[in-house]
């Protein structure tokens, strides 16, 4: 049947028909944006993360996906150095933003968090209005005239998806939202501050699926601009939304590849036993 | 089937064990107890109440004929009856009273006959069996006086500059006509001896201390000496004569109000004149209508909570044991509030958490359990002879060897307050910034906020209810504390209120009324323990009510706070 | 052991699920063999009964290719499942298509049967090359059945290489068969298009071989040269070895 040819698919073949694997993203060809290098992160004695080196391409999604207790949570608050709040913990390696490390003693953390935002698992809006929520990091920033906040939080609301359902009541309380909602005010709130990357950790897991479904669009919109660094238990929401998956296991980077290889062919039994749901 | 089944096992099986399986009795114990617990917080407010308020009522004034032993001639008494009681004949006699053998059970009554001046007594026992059937003559007029309490007897005459000119009806409704002039004079007057004659002792006081820095102060040209001395003899001559004016406008008033008198017939027959000057109100309990009972009880109401107190605080009003009291809980709550939040902030926050914090904790757990007589003489030891010694030394030196901050005053006790209930407001504003989710901070850190960003812009008006909760502790205990105050602010009788209208308005270094010190002072200090019981109660009440007051007000600022700042984790 | 871990999923169900239609893919696959064989024989035996028997028998593979589509539906639904499981799923959608299509020559075979019985033509003459091309397609469907149950990508490689000869002795079979057609078309037709049927029947079996290499080895290797599938089929086997 290989040799079969006849004027059928000659007549077809003049349509640019997508090549076996032709459509995948190579991760060689990404320009990088985060770059971990042998990170290892002790909390006291314990070593949590394993000397992991990878690349976080810009403006892409990548997918973190492990078992609970893998590390992948801890690698992605070592992003914008939100472990630094743990007393214990202890880091050795370099990550680099935009070359430039991120663990340097030069670092102001705060700026650095400006560039890399986050948005948690369970929606924290602060007790304020849906408004001054959006304006809080502005407002950290110094920034008091009212057009610029007005026409900051307005871009923001807009860019999450949710100006048109809370356009009229700005100044009500942020826990009057609905949970999907709070949620895409908490990723409205990290986006006013125009950061380069949003690190996402499981933004969706206390949400129902429709909620769920309008995150993963907005992510899908977001990444025009944003990197994205998203961690998930949901690995349908992984090969859904991203575009490189690694799969973390006990601290250690088990594979890093293209989410669509990661989820057809993966290169290591442990992530297939982990993605199928095998008992590896 | 299966429901079924259920509902029968459980009918099948009845009895203790099943009753007690089902925790029925725990369910009652527990409701049981808060049952006890509300009878007893109602019935203690109800009795300080009923007490309390029916001492204003006017009431109705008896008369009868007493007989003490057979064969006596009888005795006319005038009275207010105050209480009864019944006891046994045997007690009777062997406190001295005459009882017939056979008679097993006395009734005897304490009446409230005043005249203390004549009589002496005011409080005496009468036995029943004595007395005659009680009258209610309608005109019997009870006095309240300046000094020597309550008078009863019967209006004959009414004098102007010692010359009868009205008597009987006629008498009563000159009287009551002049009394409403006179009492306005003299209140004038008291608000002249009070006010503007405070006033210029306070500037002469002044006068006089600067005088005295004048002659600490060594190393003083002498012409510039000259010169001041000057300034200071002759602001002292302009007060000396505001004070002469002030003075002379005082007797005038004096004389005016002291022509007027009224002579009144007492129990025993006898004629007194008392002044109009010395009379506060007078009035015929007997001959009111219920209305008018009314306006009374709301006018001896009113004058009790707004007026000072006389007579070893057995009359009068309590105002400035309210005034002290309600001052000294505020100026407690503005230091020990930044004091205790700023403390529980650096413990939960930013100190280390370790064994020293840990032993902070415990220590400080612990002040609360200290008995508070001992931050009493903490804050007379420390507070009052040492930082207010110092102060004397180094700012007040003029006024030495008479102390100004060196004695016990209002701050110190203030200080020794928020020091007592310090523990208290750290160990819920620790709570309240324990119950803060950590996802609220991260996600303010997240956002590029440094920490004292995040604390003060998010957490702390998150935690504000608990610490309004702390407060509102803190604020009922150092109301109801009397033991520390009586060493380090309270006395028994202040001259002024530590707030006037002389600079610098508020006079933190000065000795202040407590309603606790109150309730004490005339409950068991007075010597007319009689007299003084139904204010006690009043007192009490009082003391309750304000209690009430600051906590419904800390608790409304703190239920709005929590709505203001609701979120889902309350 | 079963070298891809089916059972080993922790659900125990969804083992079950997917250990169900395995087998019944094999039952398949079995049937689809008997087709073959049976309709051969019955073509080169000229046996009407037998090929009426078998020609009702497909029947039954288009229930078997129902029931296995409708479980396959299922597990995707309720499985989504990833990397191998979606691999299999997916091969054995394919997979029973091409038995499908097996049975449906063989079908042809037993139907050419019937039809020679009935105009009495009988059995076909000058049947070696034919019988001899039926014995070795019959080999490799039963390679190939191996190679499904041990998944083996080695042996489905040589049932792919086995396609091109069987190819090569279907053409030959045809060029021999050329000066007949004019001589005897109607028995020359029916023996070229018996060696059709199982031309195709070989290529089938060689695309449900193909299928097994991408199962096992995550790459396709359809229409692509025979020394890169020996490639695939070499790291496919590699790759479960350790």
């Amino acid at each position: 049947m290989s040799e079969r040819s006849d004027s059928t698919t000659q007549n077809l073949s003049k349509v640019s028909l997508p090549q076996a694997g032709g459509e995948r993203l190579k991760l060689s060809r990404q320009t990088p944006s985060i770059e971990v290098d042998r990170l290892s992160l002790y909390y006291g004695d314990s070593l949590a993360l394993k000397s992991i080196s990878l690349v976080i391409p810009e403006k892409r999604v990548t997918a973190f996906i492990g078992p609970s207790g893998c590390g992948k949570s801890t690698l992605l608050r070592c992003f914008n150095r939100m472990n630094d709040l743990i007393d214990t913990c202890r880091i050795e390696g370099e990550i680099r933003l935009d070359g430039q490390n991120i663990y340097d003693p030069t670092v102001d953390v705060a700026e650095l968090r400006r560039k890399v935002g986050m948005v948690f698992q369970k929606p924290n809006p602060f007790p304020k209005s849906i408004y001054e929520n959006v304006a809080y990091g502005l407002r950290i920033q110094g920034v008091k005239d009212r057009r610029v906040l007005d026409e900051v939080v307005e871009k923001s609301l807009r860019r999450a998806a949710l100006w048109d359902e809370v356009k009229d009541r700005l100044d009500a309380n942020a826990f009057s939202l609905s949970g999907g909602q709070q949620q895409r005010l908490v990723i409205a709130r990290a986006i006013a501050i125009e950061p380069e990357v949003i690190l996402l950790d499981e933004p969706a897991s206390a949400l129902d699926p429709i909620s769920t479904a309008k995150i993963e669009e907005l992510i899908f919109e977001l990444k025009e601009e944003y990197t994205i660094c998203i961690v998930t238990h949901n690995m349908q929401q992984a090969a859904r939304v991203s575009d490189f998956t690694a799969y973390l296991y006990l601290g250690e980077l088990i594979e890093y590849d293209d989410t669509v290889t990661i989820f057809t062919n993966p290169k290591q039994q442990a992530t297939e036993d982990y993605i199928t749901g095998r008992y590896g | 089937m299966a429901k079924r089944q259920l509902a029968t096992t459980s009918r099948d099986n009845p009895g203790v064990k099943a009753w007690f399986g089902q925790g029925t009795p725990w369910v009652w114990l527990s409701g049981g107890a808060v049952a006890v617990s509300m009878v007893m917080v109602i019935g203690l407010i109800m009795l300080i109440a009923v007490r309390g308020l029916a001492h204003f009522w006017p009431a109705a004034v008896i008369e009868f004929d007493y007989v003490a032993r057979p064969g006596d001639a009888p005795v006319r008494v005038i009275g207010e009856l105050s209480r009864s009681e019944t006891m046994t004949a045997v007690a009777m006699r062997e406190a001295g009273f005459m009882v017939p053998e056979d008679q097993e059970l006395v009734t005897r009554h304490l009446i409230k006959q005043g005249n203390r001046d004549v009589t002496g007594r005011d409080f005496v026992w009468y036995l029943e069996d004595g007395m005659s059937e009680w009258r209610y003559p309608r005109d019997i007029v009870q006095i309240e006086r300046l000094q020597w309490g309550d008078f009863f007897g019967y209006l004959r005459s009414y004098e102007v500059d010692g010359v009868v000119v009205a008597q009987g009806d006629d008498a009563r409704a000159q009287f009551e006509e002049q009394l409403a002039q006179t009492s306005a004079l003299v209140t004038q007057i008291g608000r002249i001896e009070r006010f503007d004659i405070g006033n210029v002792n306070f500037r002469m006081e002044r006068i006089r201390l600067r005088e005295r820095g004048l002659e600490l102060t060594v190393d003083l040209d002498p012409s510039r000496r000259e010169a001041i001395t000057a300034q200071l003899a002759a602001e002292r001559a302009a007060l000396e004569a505001e004070h002469e004016v002030l003075e002379a406008q005082r007797q005038a008033l004096r004389q005016e109000v002291g022509r007027f008198a009224v002579t009144v017939e007492t129990m025993g027959g006898e004629r007194v004149t008392i002044r109009l000057a010395d009379i506060v109100h007078a009035w015929w309990p007997n001959d009111m209508s219920v209305a008018a009972k009314l306006v009374h009880y709301a006018g001896e109401f009113w004058k009790f909570v707004s007026g000072f107190p006389r007579e070893a605080n057995t009359e009068g009003g309590i105002l400035p044991a309210i005034f002290g009291t309600v001052l000294m809980v505020l100026i407690m709550s503005v230091v020990v509030t930044p004091f205790g939040v700023l403390a529980a902030i650096y413990l939960r926050e930013y100190a280390k958490q370790g064994p020293l914090v840990r032993t902070i904790r415990i220590s400080v757990n612990n002040l609360a359990g200290v008995p508070s007589i001992v931050f009493g003489v903490f804050g007379l030891g420390f507070f009052v002879y040492f930082v207010g010694g110092s102060i004397d030394q180094t700012f007040f030196p003029e006024a030495l060897p008479s102390p100004t901050f060196g004695s016990p005053a209002i701050i110190w006790a203030s200080l020794t307050l928020a020091l007592l209930t310090l523990p208290v407001v750290i160990v819920s504003t620790e709570e309240g910034l324990a119950r803060i989710p950590s996802a609220i901070r991260e996600g303010s850190l997240a956002l590029g906020a440094t920490k004292a960003e995040t604390l003060w812009r998010t957490v702390v008006p998150l935690a504000a209810p608990g610490m309004m909760t702390g407060l509102i502790l803190a604020v009922a205990r150092a109301a109801g504390e009397v033991a520390p105050l009586m060493l380090v602010g309270v006395v028994k009788l202040a001259p002024n209120l530590p707030m006037d209208s002389n600079p610098p308005f508020l006079h933190l270094d000065r000795a202040f009324m407590h309603l606790g010190f109150h309730i004490f002072d005339v409950g068991f200090q007075s010597p007319n323990v009689e007299a003084g019981r139904p204010l006690v109660y009043a007192t009490a009440l009082i003391l309750v009510l304000i209690i009430i007051v600051l906590n419904i007000t800390a608790i409304t600022i703190r239920n709005h706070l929590r709505e203001k700042y609701k979120s889902e984790s309350d | 052991m079963d070298k891809l871990h089916l059972d080993q999923h922790i659900s125990r169900q969804y083992n079950e699920e997917l250990e169900q239609v395995r087998n019944r893919v094999f039952a398949m696959g079995e049937l689809a063999r008997e087709q073959l064989l049976g309709s051969l024989a019955a073509v080169l035996a000229g046996d009407p009964d037998r090929g009426r028997k078998l020609d009702a028998a497909d029947d039954e593979l288009d229930d078997l290719e129902r029931a296995i589509d409708d479980e396959c539906q299922r597990i995707l639904a309720r499985r989504q499942p990833a990397a191998v499981d979606l691999r299999l799923m997916i091969s054995i959608l394919k997979t029973i298509t091409d038995l499908e299509r097996m049975g449906d020559e063989a079908q042809k075979m037993a139907r050419m049967a019937i039809r020679r019985a009935e105009e009495g033509t009988g059995s076909l003459p000058e049947s070696d090359g034919l019988r001899a091309l039926g014995a070795h397609v019959g080999r490799m469907v039963d390679d190939m059945l191996t190679a499904l149950a041990a998944l083996d990508a080695q042996k489905a490689f040589a049932v792919c290489r086995e396609d091109a000869e069987i190819d090569a002795e279907y053409k030959a079979l045809v060029k021999a068969s050329l000066p007949s057609l004019a001589a005897d078309p109607a028995n020359a037709l029916d023996l070229v298009w018996a060696a059709r049927a199982l031309e195709r029947i070989g290529d089938h079996a060689c695309n449900i071989c193909e299928y097994l290499i991408y199962l096992l080895g995550g790459e396709d290797v359809r229409h692509a040269p025979l020394d890169e599938v020996a490639e695939a089929a070499r790291k496919a086997k590699e790759r479960h070895e350790d």
